[in-house]
């Protein structure tokens, strides 16, 4: 094991803590300001009727995350806690995209590529239906 | 029920199953489903949304320690990932196809066996393998240093590894869980890695095998932020307090009890699924 070996390990250790870290904190301050107005709301999840839309694809939930209109006041709250849970999923990702880098750097030319294929595949699972 | 009693209770749930998810070493996500299910009667596809979503948490944060102290072979974690990766969403497409009822019978009978596997005693596997021709263009092999001494590994069966490791995928993306046991079984029993380089890279793939199928159950609405928020939130506490609490404690009784009690779960989650009732 070389010394980019270590760097690389390092790097990616680093990634992790720091995804996880920001999930929670984000998460929490979501969580809050969602109890905050409707600590009271009854809710029940015996039957399925799956996440509301809002909550259901990134766009949409960085969207209501950082509106302007106080309107739809009820749905930030969550909306940011999504937002952790999203940083949460983004973590792996960026741990394996930092990969490709690494390897590249060793010149290991067929770990580049195994990399960039695991890569392709987890962007294929966000394009899938 | 209100929102706040019903974050509280889910946190609490939560926390205890990452607590006796940390102390087996079954991890918390299997078991905050079943509990979420039999004692809120939470639907099923919201348990695994949430479940996946805290395994992902937990695995990651484990992963740092372990990718840190060069534990994690990330070479053999990244040629597996190939396999993981494509079974979870082979998994996640098929969890929307299958009835409740049957993911219940199955999420029970895969709880069982990780019960049982927790409680069979470990022998390290004999390390006499012909060398592999595969094995060694992909480097699949390394070294790790314990306080006492420098193992140096070698891994065979690349091929049998990678198809175990597209089951343990399917199952993680069918169920929403981490699968660690079959990944652990996979690098360690077929593979012949040593055990604890096994435990240190099936963490350090679990991120990205749940990543493959959360987003498929993020479009699916099985993430809901009110379940999953608490579930991740109280599986991080409970794993962290139990990894804390775990060098202090009689481990292998414990291990034992747990899993009887994780095996009784299990029975009642195919029960009451046999019986249609998840």
């Amino acid at each position: 094991m070389d010394i980019q070996d270590k760097q690389l390990q390092r790097l990616i250790s680093f990634t992790l803590r720091s995804g996880v870290l920001t999930a929670v904190v984000v998460g929490l301050l979501g969580g809050i300001m969602f109890l905050r107005f409707h600590s009271t709301d009854p809710v029940a999840f015996h039957t399925f009727e799956g996440a509301h839309s809002t909550f259901a694809s990134p766009r949409e939930i960085v969207k209501e995350a950082f509106h302007t209109h106080i309107a739809g006041e009820e749905n930030r709250g969550l909306a940011i806690g999504q937002l952790g849970i999203i940083c949460l999923l983004l973590t792996p990702i960026i741990r394996v995209a930092l990969s490709i880098v690494g390897f590249a750097m060793e010149r290991d030319r067929v770990y580049v590529v195994i990399t960039a294929a695991v890569l392709a595949t987890l962007t294929c699972s966000m394009l899938l239906h | 029920m209100p929102a706040y009693e019903f974050a509280l209770i889910v946190f609490f749930i939560s926390t205890t199953a990452g607590l006796v998810g940390s102390l087996t070493g079954l991890g918390g996500g299997v078991i905050v489903t079943p509990a979420l299910t039999l004692l809120l009667g939470v639907d099923i596809r919201y348990a695994i949304g949430a479940s996946l979503v805290s395994v992902i948490a937990t695995s990651s944060g484990a992963a740092a320690a372990y990718v840190r102290d060069g534990l994690s072979n990330i070479r053999i974690g990244m040629f597996l990932e190939l396999a993981t990766t494509v079974g979870a969403i082979c998994g996640a497409l098929l969890a929307s196809k299958i009835p409740t009822p049957v993911l219940a019978v199955i999420f029970g009978l895969v709880l069982l066996h990780s019960s049982w596997q927790t409680m069979q005693i470990r022998r390290d596997a004999i390390a006499d393998r012909e060398a592999n021709a595969l094995a060694t263009r992909l480097k699949l092999g390394g070294i790790y240093v314990t306080r006492a001494e420098t193992v140096s590994y070698s891994a065979g069966h690349p091929g049998a590894g990678f198809g175990l490791m597209y089951i343990a995928g399917l199952l993680s993306g069918l169920l929403g869980i981490g699968s660690g046991a079959l990944k652990v079984i996979a690098m360690d029993r077929v593979m012949g890695i040593p055990f604890k380089v096994s435990t240190a890279t099936s963490s350090f793939m679990i991120g990205v095998t749940g990543v493959a199928s959360a987003a498929i159950y993020l479009k699916r609405g099985y993430i809901h932020p009110v379940i999953a928020l608490p579930v991740m939130m109280g599986v991080l506490c409970g794993s962290m307090v139990g990894a804390r609490l775990l060098p202090r404690l009689p481990v292998k009784t414990l291990r034992r009890l747990f899993a009887g009690i994780v095996a009784v779960i299990a029975v009642q989650m195919i029960y009451e699924g046999i019986k249609g009732r998840l």
